[in-house]
């Protein structure tokens, strides 16, 4: 009979797994979990190397992914593409907005193909993963930023602070171009608030629905006024910028954007936001943690200053993390499943964008382009009758493409 | 890195890396490829099935292999972490 988690209790269970317990299935079990896959020469490296410096290994080095050739056309033709469409005639202008629409089409299709490219790589996979974690939690999208190159920089960005503390990386992503455009901060300004964009802040990146009032959302969205984007860049406009007195949870003073996401960090529940978003994406998506348990969770959290490396250690390496309930009960995304197939089958990345990005489209998870501002659901919403068809044609392409049959396969499923 | 991927043949599963397991007697096969891709799970009933699909007819080895393949990546079990 499976065990239940609550046999640890809520200290024991982020105390680190035993060395007596780190075995190959352990190591397998981390390997499917920070990463897609854990091929036998893989595990044996991870058990050999031990849990800690397994989790260093994949964690500890920060990566960069180099900016590919159609972002930085993008990027660096926006402006006179801009002036392009401010002039000449409204057919001249038309031209020009189609022009930057398959520019920009064009470049974020090599970025997308660019990236699968790179978190294919085993060495990379986890560090990327990590980096899909955080792109679902601060969300922005394609269809709304429109622009490849502010979502490069926006990713780039999360990449680089993987191991920052999180009030870092949320005042960072408050000036992330493709941000302030995905939550309308542009058009928040003194005397006219727009609140999306601190509405969000408290609801899905830092405390969760029910943990603030509306006054507060009013109040912050006035810290964030004069938020900018000028050449691919954000810009402060101090004169569009409320400098009033604004009351934040209960606390009065002249606050700034900055200032809004440290009072919002002070508030309890951000102890725990992040962590259960965390253990949905890693550990599981049908099992909530007892309270106790996320709290003391978020306790460790809190003493280490909310810094994300120590919440990847500190789960990773936990003993509710290897724990027999939790094993191979979590749906695979669409991108865990097809870099976990590419990965498991040693196969590279077919270099041709249809077929990559149309694969990941049709089994439900499009580069970049989340269904709204809360993210992929996960879990069970992952399969249906279409995506699940989608899985096996890939399954089908990598496997019997070069049989170009499959009755065979019809054979041995009515065995 | 992309010059690499770019001439890469390896995209889709190969006549030579069947080749390379073809020679495992089939009880070694279905063992290698369930510990394989469906290591956390009890098998014993997809075993047997994969066995008895091994061990008759009279289609090619190779494609048989390769639908091997494919039927567990396809399974329930496959798609869960």
């Amino acid at each position: 009979m499976l065990k239940e988690y609550k046999e640890l209790g809520p200290f024991v269970a982020w105390n680190p797994l035993p060395n007596s317990e780190w075995d190959a299935q352990s190591a397998a079990h981390l390997l499917r979990r920070i990463g897609f896959s854990a091929t036998p020469d893989k595990t044996k490296e991870a058990l050999e190397r031990g849990l800690s410096a397994t989790i260093d290994h994949y964690f500890a080095k920060p990566r960069v992914m180099p900016m590919p050739s159609q972002i930085k056309f993008a990027r660096e033709n926006t402006r006179e593409m801009g002036q392009r469409l401010m002039q000449g005639s409204p057919e001249e202008q038309k031209l020009a907005r189609r022009e930057i629409r398959r520019k920009f089409n064009e470049a974020y299709r090599d970025y997308a193909l660019k990236w699968v490219l790179f978190a294919r790589e085993d060495y990379n996979a986890p560090y990327e993963k990590m980096v899909m974690f955080l792109q679902d939690v601060l969300v922005v999208g394609l269809p709304k930023t429109r622009n490849p190159y502010w979502l490069y920089l926006h990713q780039a960005l999360l990449r680089e602070n993987i191991n920052s503390n999180f009030d870092t990386l949320c005042k960072a992503v408050s000036r992330s171009p493709a941000m302030i455009k995905y939550l309308d901060l542009q058009q928040n300004r003194k005397g006219h608030p727009n609140e999306n964009f601190a509405r969000e802040l408290f609801e899905l990146f830092i405390l969760g629905e029910g943990n603030y009032t509306e006054k507060d959302i009013k109040e912050a969205a006035r810290a964030f006024t004069g938020y900018k984007i000028r050449n691919n860049e954000f810009f402060f406009n101090r004169r569009q910028f409320d400098d009033g007195s604004k009351i934040v949870f209960n606390r009065k003073g002249q606050w700034n954007g900055d200032d809004v996401i440290d009072l919002a960090l002070d508030q309890s529940a951000a102890r725990t936001f992040l962590p259960n978003e965390f253990l949905h994406f890693y550990l599981s998506t049908d099992v909530t943690l007892e309270d106790s348990y996320l709290k003391s969770l978020g306790n460790i959290w809190r003493r280490n200053h909310f810094n994300l490396s120590s919440l990847i250690k500190t789960v990773f390496k936990s003993r509710i993390f290897f724990h027999s309930q939790f094993r191979g009960n979590l749906i695979k995304s669409p991108t865990h499943f097809y870099f976990g197939l590419l990965q498991d089958l040693n196969l590279d990345v077919a270099p041709f964008p249809t077929f990559t990005l149309n694969a990941l489209r049709n089994m439900g998870q499009p580069f970049f382009a989340p269904p709204n501002v809360r993210g992929w659901v996960g879990g069970e919403n992952w399969i249906n009758a279409s995506t699940l068809a989608a899985r096996r044609q890939f399954i089908e392409r990598l496997c019997l493409l070069p049989l170009k049959r499959i009755t065979s396969m019809r054979t041995i499923i009515l065995l | 890195m992309t010059a690499r991927r770019e001439n890469s043949d390896k995209i889709t599963v190969t006549e030579k890396m069947i080749q390379g397991i073809a020679g495992m007697e089939n009880e070694a096969m279905v063992d290698h490829f369930i510990n394989y891709f469906l290591s956390d799970f009890d098998s014993d009933q997809i075993r047997s099935v994969l066995l008895k699909y091994l061990n008759q007819g009279s289609a090619n080895r190779t494609e048989k292999i390769r639908t091997l393949v494919a039927v567990l990546l396809q399974s329930p079990q496959y798609q869960l972490s």
